[in-house]
């Protein structure tokens, strides 16, 4: 029923299962969800680009779901694969803080270009963008309920968020 | 080509002997600082995944104080001293009847905390560097409060991108020192974190193995 998705990690499943991500900071959770087959998946972004690690994209590698520019692309295909349709897919997306001040200060933090690298990635496959509760300078978790479509943000502190 | 470096039990122990003299150096300097008797005692020594130090550390939930020190020297890497939010009143009162001038208005202010971990960061520093024979400087103390596992991830992304270029190490890995500070009756359990970048993992482990044999 509860599928957790861990750093660098994807998942994608249908109803009724609630897919969740734990301890995200500087990290972006993307969601995608085609509200028709009701086919959700998830992926635990850590780094924008795999060329920022100083390797080649390779997208069907089996540490495709560490980097924006290729998780995002895998996440798609797994999605695909599992019945969804393209089209009526929908992204969410949380995360992409800073944690603490002098990672901010320095070069505003890795966070700010996870959330960049998500976004554009999303853009160059024509995904539009639902729903999203990024920056900050707090951790979240998020709760992906595949039935519902519903994606709750959970922070310390906060109330739950629904995006 | 890839590589994982271990310490068996014995070095563990011994790890843990050369912590206790760091922890008598702490004590003394807290309760100095805090003019109020405080014992530190090592409780347990871990080499863990880094990925996996939030495990040690128990409920995934619980929010922390964490003290975040850069390390330079002969070994680079990043530190971080954790406490339980909720310990932080009991040794913000203790700085406040010290009088100490550290504590400003307002509950946000983490500046005792900030101190006390760089008192513990010098004393297991200064520790390693006598036994192990490692000059290891510590920068000065940022914090954030949160869940340990949100507060790791940036460097936990930023390893594995470096650990890749490298391609030298399988794994990155932490070394815990957990620890209880002790005043009166109270007991405050602390986590003592080293991150070592994946470039310096190897002399780590190298110099405390030497250490011991030597």
């Amino acid at each position: 029923m509860f599928i957790t998705v861990g750093m660098g990690e994807g998942a994608v499943a249908i109803a009724p299962h609630i897919i969740t991500a734990v301890g995200c900071g500087s990290c972006v959770i993307l969601t995608l969800y085609d509200a028709k087959t009701k086919v959700g998946g998830m992926a635990h972004i850590m780094l924008p680009s795999r060329d920022a690690a100083g390797i080649a994209p390779v997208s069907d590698c089996a540490d495709a779901f560490q980097y924006a520019d290729t998780g995002v692309h895998a996440l798609v295909e797994e999605m695909r694969r599992k019945g969804a349709s393209l089209k009526d897919t929908v992204a969410r997306i949380a995360g992409g803080a800073a944690m603490f001040p002098s990672y901010a200060a320095a070069s505003a933090g890795i966070g700010k270009w996870n959330i960049k690298g998500v976004r554009d990635a999303l853009k160059r496959e024509g995904i539009p963008l639902a729903g999203y509760d990024v920056g900050g300078s707090h951790g979240r978790d998020v709760e992906f309920h595949v039935a519902s479509g519903r994606v709750v943000v959970r922070a310390f502190g906060r109330a739950d968020r629904e995006i | 080509m890839a590589k994982t470096k271990t310490l068996s039990e014995v070095e563990l122990d011994y790890l843990r002997e050369m912590m206790n003299i760091g922890a008598g150096n702490a004590a003394t300097a807290l309760s100095q600082m805090l003019d109020c008797r405080m014992d530190v005692k090592i409780s347990k020594v871990y080499l863990t995944l880094a990925k996996k130090a939030p495990a040690i550390l128990g409920d995934r939930d619980l929010t922390v104080v964490c003290v975040k020190m850069g390390m330079v020297g002969d070994v680079r890497g990043e530190i971080f001293f954790v406490v339980p939010e909720t310990e932080k009143a009991l040794i913000t009162r203790l700085a406040e009847k010290a009088n100490l001038g550290l504590v400003r208005k307002g509950s946000s202010d983490n500046s005792v905390l900030e101190e006390v971990g760089n008192v513990i960061a010098g004393a297991y520093l200064s520790a390693i560097h006598d036994f192990c024979k490692l000059n290891i400087y510590h920068s000065v103390p940022v914090t954030a409060v949160d869940a340990f596992q949100s507060l790791i991830d940036e460097l936990l992304a930023d390893m594995s991108r470096r650990a890749e270029i490298l391609l030298v190490i399988e794994n990155e890995f932490a070394l815990m020192i957990e620890s209880e500070i002790i005043t009166g009756a109270r007991q405050v359990r602390t986590l003592f974190v080293i991150f070592p970048a994946p470039e310096s993992i190897d002399t780590m482990v190298d110099s405390i193995k030497n250490a011991m044999t030597g």
